[in-house]
């Protein structure tokens, strides 16, 4: 993902850092969890001209 | 459009918008993701924030992140929300942004759409819209936005190149993403990546 911002000209892209686990527990079984799948949240910019 | 991963994506977008069309509709269904407040608690979203709001407008959250763990928007930015379902995110965007800011939704399912517009009229959110389109795609003009927002919808498009192509064009020079998606720990095997069945479940 990180690769692909750059790719389009996104700079700075910052992580936070946390993790969330939001496919464990859930009603239906998940083929995400099985991939160890975790959201994240993170930051990017578009250079000024 | 180059689609990188070999996936029918007609096939694709149909079971994604029928899966999310009983997230709209049947919201208490149950999901191989969680949804709805606990959701909204588990993210860490402000009950400040969410207390207030009905249960038509929080309801059918599934978002996989918080982008607003990187700080409230501020009065007066135009936001755009890449992939905006019933309208959550982009609900506590507008009233981040206030009557002077606007914010603008996309998504391509009839049924989550039709909820986000009821929502934002329920609120008294004139400076909220919601058009439909694909992410690959955005239905905006060049340079429109501030900010550009998005939860745990970027990993359902297979050509992630022109999401984030469309992100750039669409943002105003020195604008800024804020945006909650998935990462795996496991590497998908091409076959599990061309399996629309798993792209949904």
């Amino acid at each position: 993902m990180q690769a692909i911002m750059e790719a389009v000209g996104l700079i700075d892209i910052e992580f936070n850092g946390q993790r969330w686990d939001t496919f464990s527990g859930t009603p239906s079984a998940s083929s995400a969890a099985a991939f160890g799948t975790q959201g994240v949240a993170f930051r990017a910019w578009k250079p000024r001209m | 459009m180059t689609v990188p991963i070999n996936v029918d994506m007609r096939a694709l977008r149909s079971a994604i918008q029928d899966e999310y069309a009983d997230v709209a509709t049947q919201p208490e269904k149950g999901f191989h993701f969680h949804t709805g407040r606990p959701l909204a608690r588990l993210l860490g979203y402000s009950a400040d924030a969410t207390d207030p709001l009905p249960d038509s407008a929080i309801e059918s959250f599934a978002g996989v992140g918080n982008p607003f763990i990187f700080g409230a928007l501020r009065p007066g930015e135009t936001v755009v929300e890449v992939g905006s379902g019933a309208g959550f995110d982009a609900i506590l965007a507008a009233q981040q942004v206030g009557p002077i800011g606007r914010v603008i939704g996309v998504d391509m399912t009839p049924a989550m759409l039709e909820k986000a517009r009821a929502n934002a009229e329920l609120l008294g959110l004139p400076h909220v819209e919601f058009r439909q389109g694909y992410i690959e795609g955005l239905p905006l003009e060049d340079a429109v936005a501030d900010v550009v927002i998005s939860n745990g919808v970027i990993n359902l498009s297979p050509d992630k190149a022109a999401v984030f192509g469309e992100i750039a064009r669409v943002l105003k020079p020195g604008g800024r993403v804020q945006i909650a998606d998935i990462v795996v720990s496991k590497a998908v095997p091409d076959a599990a990546k061309e399996n629309i069945d798993l792209w949904t479940g």
